[in-house]
């Protein structure tokens, strides 16, 4: 059981590192990777079952929320471009 | 004009994650494919052999020059070893005259169709001395073809973005569950009606209190009117008085202005230095008659936070209603009503990244607090509102609140310590900087700063790269230096000279350090052109000079 949750959860953390990276908002993308990689980094050492049970489908739910809001942008040719010289910038 | 080195970088880095594929390095690295929008794009290129190129293009189909551009793009994109995604030439394949043209399609065709990588290898540092050049000729003039850049985002306190979060869930509303929430009579109204029950207690939670107590308006604004001239009104015919302060938000003062020519007295409490207000001259400022007391939690302009349970805890001593305007605290502080003993609160939808056109009052049932209805109607909310409240955007900012309340601490920390960036930064590299407000009761995301010797506007409009404020939206349009410095006490210079920083939940390190670079840039380059900064330079004590007369 706990094997399992761990590739669960490993897969969860790709899926949602790799449906963030879609967002076409700077802002959006960047809160959505960092808060997503310090979610999980927080949480990295909980033994509780029952919690990480609930951590788990609240991850399930979020990742469901990213790809409709990545969708979404897609769809409204939302490319928000930063006119900074930083290199993480993007096109709108 | 936008430098061309800017735009640049944008396409040397331009973020593809777009077409999903995986990628170990990071998004910016140089090998990502370009997205077919490219065409988007009507820049003109002053790079010689291009301009040749496209004058000699006749226009054989509409926007030639822009298309070529485009073209030029991809040959850059390709000469950087770029992949190009193909595009669609036929029309040019068959309306080329002129051997240019042809040149050009094949040019393209080959990059593109065959997917093969062609033009000279041009190296990055090669590329940005060619930018820096056109740069420095100015070679380029940025038309927006729809494909214009947009500035850093750094003026949370006027709006902020919405959370993808509270979008999420505003949307079913706003597409299927459409009722009226008042209707009783069927499905619709009662999934409604649930949602913004649901929204309702979403809010009092957040702030401690009741479901019951939350009523729905359409902003801060509203909810500032109803409680003040609520209140009032509804004791007017014991209680006269009114206590409020210099620093609060224009909806405030003018409610008690207007209230002033209804015959009530107003005591506008005077603020320190620090922007918080004195307790000893609130307690002196109390009458018999006194009916309400008003006082911003956090203020928009300096972001000072004012001690509010102690506010509280006078104003139940001396049995006065204590209203608050919490539409910049909520959600990034901890706010309890029962333990701040507020009795009235605001709230805005769009300052907690939440849709715009919706706030709450809170208003408390035990002790009951009596207002005046502003709006008559068909008694919803409690009658206190009338007027059918908006499904998709009350759920909105019952999201807002939820989304806040989990991510109050972690946001706080991750400001705070973005917000000590910016001021060390900006502060260690330009003397003379001065932060309105106090420096420890504050809210961090929430920065002023003044800087001696330069323009505000001018330095505003020279940092046109980043959307930041002087003094607060309301009173943008006004050439008056903003009523809150005045009212802390800064000198007449030093106001118009103030820029506000705002700090966010999606504000990035990057942002942060460029708004910086770019601030402390043209901060220096403005003093550099101003002769009171040579004055001072020179020893010259600007106070001790007597200006002629003429």
């Amino acid at each position: 059981m706990a094997a399992s949750s761990r590739a669960e959860v490993l897969r969860l953390y790709r899926a949602l590192l790799r449906e963030s990276q879609r967002f076409g908002g700077y802002n959006y993308r960047t809160y959505a990777i960092r808060r997503i990689r310090d979610a999980f980094r927080e949480n990295k050492n909980i033994k509780d079952s029952e919690k990480i049970e609930e951590l788990v489908n609240k991850a399930k739910v979020n990742l469901e929320v990213i790809h409709r809001q990545v969708c979404l942008f897609l769809s409204f040719h939302l490319r928000v471009v930063r006119s900074s010289n930083s290199s993480r910038t993007t096109k709108s | 004009k936008i430098p061309l080195a800017v735009m640049w970088q944008e396409w040397l880095a331009a973020d593809s994650h777009t077409n999903s594929h995986e990628c170990p390095k990071r998004p910016t690295t140089l090998h990502h494919r370009f997205a077919n929008s490219t065409h988007q794009l009507s820049h003109f290129l002053g790079i010689p052999e291009a301009g040749k190129r496209a004058e000699q293009c006749s226009c054989c189909h509409a926007d030639c020059k822009a298309h070529h551009e485009t073209h030029l793009y991809s040959v850059k994109a390709a000469g950087l070893r770029l992949p190009i995604w193909a595009h669609g030439h036929r029309h040019l394949e068959k309306k080329a005259q002129n051997p240019t043209q042809i040149y050009c399609f094949v040019y393209h065709a080959s990059i593109t169709k065959l997917g093969w990588r062609a033009g000279p290898r041009v190296s990055e540092p090669l590329v940005n001395v060619v930018l820096e050049a056109l740069q420095a000729f100015r070679l380029v003039s940025f038309g927006d073809g729809g494909g214009a850049l947009r500035p850093l985002y750094m003026d949370v306190q006027a709006t902020t973005p919405l959370d993808p979060r509270v979008l999420d869930s505003m949307l079913p509303y706003l597409m299927a569950y459409y009722g009226n929430p008042h209707s009783r009579t069927h499905a619709y109204g009662w999934e409604s009606e649930a949602a913004v029950e649901k929204a309702r207690r979403q809010v009092a939670d957040l702030i401690g209190a009741d479901s019951r107590e939350i009523i729905f308006t359409s902003g801060a604004t509203e909810s500032n009117n109803m409680a003040i001239k609520g209140v009032a009104r509804f004791y007017k015919s014991r209680k006269k008085h009114i206590i409020t302060t210099q620093t609060e938000h224009k909806c405030v003062l003018d409610s008690c202005r207007s209230l002033e020519t209804e015959g009530f007295r107003v005591t506008y409490l005077p603020v320190k230095k620090n922007g918080l207000i004195d307790l000893k001259e609130l307690e002196s400022a109390f009458q018999p008659d006194t009916s309400l007391v008003s006082v911003m939690t956090v203020n928009n302009e300096i972001g000072v936070k004012q001690p509010i349970r102690d506010i509280g805890e006078i104003c139940r001593e001396h049995k006065v209603f204590f209203h608050t305007d919490a539409a910049q605290a909520i959600g990034k502080i901890p706010m309890d009503v029962n333990d701040m003993k507020i009795d009235i609160m605001s709230i805005s939808g769009h300052k907690i990244y939440g849709p715009k056109g919706v706030g709450a009052l809170y208003v408390r049932r035990r002790p009951r607090v009596r207002l005046e209805p502003l709006q008559s109607g068909g008694g919803q909310e409690r009658g206190l509102r009338s007027g059918t409240v908006p499904t998709p955007l009350a759920v909105g900012l019952g999201a807002a609140c939820e989304v806040a309340q989990q991510e109050m601490e972690y946001d706080h920390k991750r400001i705070s310590q973005l917000a000590e960036r910016l001021v060390t930064k900006i502060m260690s590299e330009v003397p003379d900087v001065v932060m309105n407000g106090d420096r420890e009761h504050r809210y961090p995301g929430c920065v002023n700063l003044s800087f001696a010797y330069v323009e505000g506007e001018s330095l505003l409009m020279a940092l046109k790269d980043v959307a930041l404020s002087s003094g607060s939206a309301c009173t943008s349009a006004s050439l008056e230096p903003s009523y809150v410095l005045r009212a802390i006490g800064t000198d007449e210079d030093l106001a118009h000279s103030s820029i506000r920083f705002g700090i966010g939940r999606f504000t990035t390190e990057e942002e942060v350090d460029y708004t910086v670079r770019k601030c402390v840039q043209h901060v220096k380059r403005l003093r550099e052109m101003s002769p009171l900064w040579e004055m001072v330079q020179d020893g010259i004590d600007l106070k001790s000079i007597k200006w002629t007369q003429h």
